[in-house]
């Protein structure tokens, strides 16, 4: 069966009308993509959510056959080629879901019993064939993190002992800047472009992760104090390296991946001085917020009139899936900030003349139960 | 095979082709060159096009409501962590004159440029999203200190909504309208997120779930006629959709919750059912996604609490059957929409 995928052209093509919704129309009346069309986030959101639980679903159907997970992953994988073939839909959510599912059940078929290290990294390699294949930048970097959980396991000298986070986070750091070189290549592929966005924005918070992990065990362990030199300063040293790079290349290329990565870096650095610095927990969380909250604000003002192009102003770009979320964001946001948990766990007595009393939840205002 | 026959290599050349290129590389300047040739109208929305793609313009929208979402909540968090630990050493008058302070700080700050006859850029959006959620930490203190509302600590909640809806209209803020409409529904005991709904971490009580549907469907009542109400209020644009958003959720959750309670799943269901209906339609009316989602997305968790609640166990055959038939759906509908949006 010929594997059905658009040509970088028509992708391209693709690409245009998905950037630009008010030229959509036009695209579509010049014709050049192909038959392809693609999916918006929520469509895609839920299509990956139907086709994790379809895949899922069908292994448990499955069960009953000898080597399931190889059965049932050829299967979902069939059954995605098929679906792309028919609906010819670029990253729809759902042939993706099942066919980088597929690839998962077989290697945990094969994989069964056998040294997790292995299994690890022939996930992580089954994952990236399927994300190249359905030109997923999701899957990709997905497949970059469990390549990493491979490394760790791997590292760990053996079986009883802990994860290796210290050579998982080297590896993550490798693979950012390799990424961040990489981005320098004119790739013809938008997909492309974003996969390596997808390991630009990830894999320096992923380094970051595993160097805490590591940090904070050789703290527990007594070897290192927190913060110290060695270990203890890789999340602070990873993260300042790491976001400088992405800064730099950020303003360079402009590129929006590599700017959210500086700014994460940002909050890994911030979060591993909290030991270094001379200030109670709070007040660091206050000044890092005011800090950056004053320099949001003053960028933002400075940033009205273009300067070298760079402009806070809205230009057009279609911004409503962005906007949704910060509503959901902004409801997500503590309510009473540490005075909530009290009025949660002490709730009114019910008031028999006013009807329904609140339970002083945090999903609106002041009765939040002050979780972070 | 020549390389010129192949449609793929063919593209890539054409691609390569093109000299010097874009300047950036994420460019698909040379496709908006080919749709400028093929058809001159539209000249404006083509040139901001070409802008953007060789990034001599490059907006920063993204990053900044990424720092500024960031800021806030670290700013909230540290206020947390200072009402638990400094207690005593500040006492609870210079706290809460403090948080007020802030609280008026930001208000007053986002206010300057509607006084200044400017609109209010996006910093300031966030300033008065923090003065919100700050006054909320200050009345939630108070409450918990001072217990000025005796013992109806919840009023809280419906006082802060009701100031957040004033502050939101006056000063046009989306997001502290999701603020207060998220307060409204704290009042009214709906805890946020559906697994809280059904409480599902605590085993749930049978009839906590019955008095929580219909709770949650009776104030989403209240949000779509507030919404149907602007669409007929031309000041407030944006509002409308904040209403529908919060509108749909709570009156899926409600239906969901109904189904859940053994007494009234087959309410619930029906009522799930005509929601999801409903909503669907609005949303092939107006081509709207995300409700599109939510019709789809909440009638299939229905049919799957159905099928464990009247079959129990497994059922994987049932559940393949209940998702493929959601995805088909999804597949049908979109494609009626028209509205199939290039990747």
């Amino acid at each position: 069966m010929p594997l059905a995928r658009p040509t970088p052209a028509e992708e391209r093509w693709l690409a245009l009308a998905s950037r630009y919704p008010s030229l959509q129309a036009r695209v579509v009346a010049e014709g050049r993509t192909g038959g392809w069309s693609g999916s918006g986030w929520p469509s895609r959101l839920l299509y990956a959510l139907l086709g994790i639980g379809a895949a899922v679903a069908l292994h448990g159907a499955l069960l009953w056959v000898p080597a399931t997970g190889v059965v049932s992953g050829v299967l979902m994988i069939l059954l995605a080629e098929m679906l792309v073939a028919r609906r010819r839909v670029l990253r729809s959510g759902l042939e993706d879901a099942l066919h980088a599912c597929g690839g998962a059940a077989i290697v945990f078929g094969l994989a069964a019993g056998g040294p997790e290290p292995a299994a690890a990294a022939l996930l992580a390699l089954a994952l990236s064939v399927s994300g190249l294949r359905m030109l997923n930048a999701a899957v990709t970097t997905l497949a970059a993190l469990v390549a990493s959980l491979a490394v760790a396991l791997a590292m760990r000298g053996s079986p009883g002992l802990g994860l290796a986070a210290a050579p998982a986070a080297f590896a993550c750091a490798a693979g950012a800047l390799l990424a961040l070189l990489a981005g320098g290549r004119r790739l013809l592929r938008p997909s492309h472009d974003r996969m390596l966005d997808g390991l630009v924005l990830v894999l320096p918070l992923a380094a970051w992760g595993w160097a805490s992990l590591a940090a904070s065990r050789a703290a527990a362990l007594g070897t290192e104090p927190p913060g110290g030199p060695g270990t203890g300063a890789l999340p602070a040293l990873l993260a300042l390296a790491l976001g400088t790079a992405c800064l730099a290349t950020g303003l360079r290329r402009r590129s929006h991946a590599a700017l959210l990565a500086a700014l994460a870096c940002a909050a890994g650095l911030a979060h591993a001085l909290r030991d270094v610095l001379p200030l109670p927990g709070h007040l660091q969380w206050i000044s890092w917020g005011l800090l950056l909250l004053g320099l949001a604000v003053m960028l933002e003002r400075a940033l009205r009139e273009p300067r070298r192009g760079f402009t806070s102003q809205d230009v057009g770009e279609d911004l409503q899936t962005l906007e949704l979320a910060q509503l959901a964001a902004a409801n997500a946001l503590p309510r009473t900030s540490g005075a909530g948990p009290a009025l949660a766990a002490e709730p009114a007595a019910p008031d028999p003349t006013s009807g329904v009393e609140g339970l002083g939840g945090e999903f609106g205002g002041g009765g939040a139960s002050g979780r972070y | 095979m020549a390389s010129s026959a192949c449609p793929a290599r063919r593209a890539v050349a054409e691609v390569r082709g093109r000299g010097a290129g874009p300047a950036h590389l994420h460019s698909l300047e040379p496709e908006l060159q080919a749709l400028r040739e093929a058809s001159p109208t539209g000249a404006a929305a083509l040139d901001r096009a070409l802008e953007l793609e060789s990034r001599r313009l490059f907006p920063v929208r993204r990053e900044l409501w990424a720092a500024l979402y960031g800021a806030v909540l670290a700013i909230l968090v540290g206020v947390g962590l200072l009402v638990r630990a400094n207690l005593d050493r500040i006492g609870p008058v210079a706290l809460l004159l403090a948080l007020l302070g802030a609280a008026l700080a930001c208000h007053v700050l986002a206010l300057l440029p509607r006084l200044q006859g400017r609109e209010r850029p996006i910093g300031l959006d966030y300033v008065l999203l923090l003065g919100a959620l700050l006054l909320g930490a200050a009345a939630g203190y108070a409450q918990l200190r001072f217990q000025w509302l005796g013992t109806h600590a919840a009023r809280v909640l419906l006082l802060l909504a009701a100031w957040h809806t004033l502050v939101a209209y006056l000063l046009d803020s989306r997001l502290v309208l999701a603020v207060a409409l998220g307060s409204f529904a704290a009042w009214l005991g709906l805890e946020p997120g559906l697994p809280a709904l059904l409480d599902v971490a605590g085993g749930g009580a049978p009839g906590g779930f019955r008095g929580r549907g219909w709770i949650a469907l009776g104030c989403a009542l209240i949000y779509l006629g507030a919404a149907l109400a602007h669409r007929r209020a031309p000041r407030w644009p944006s509002f409308r959709e904040v209403y529908e958003q919060f509108a749909a959720h709570l009156g899926f959750w409600g239906a969901l919750a109904l189904a859940v309670a053994q007494p009234t799943r087959w309410t619930g269901v029906l009522l799930l059912a005509a929601l999801a209906t409903g909503v669907a339609l609005v949303a092939l009316r107006e081509r709207r996604e995300s409700l599109l989602v939510y019709a789809v997305g909440y009638a299939t968790l229905g049919a799957l609490v159905l099928q464990a609640q009247l079959f129990g166990g497994t059922g994987y055959l049932r559940v393949l059957a209940i998702l493929g038939l959601a995805a088909w759906t999804l597949m049908r509908l979109r494609a009626r929409r028209g509205a199939r949006e290039p990747a």
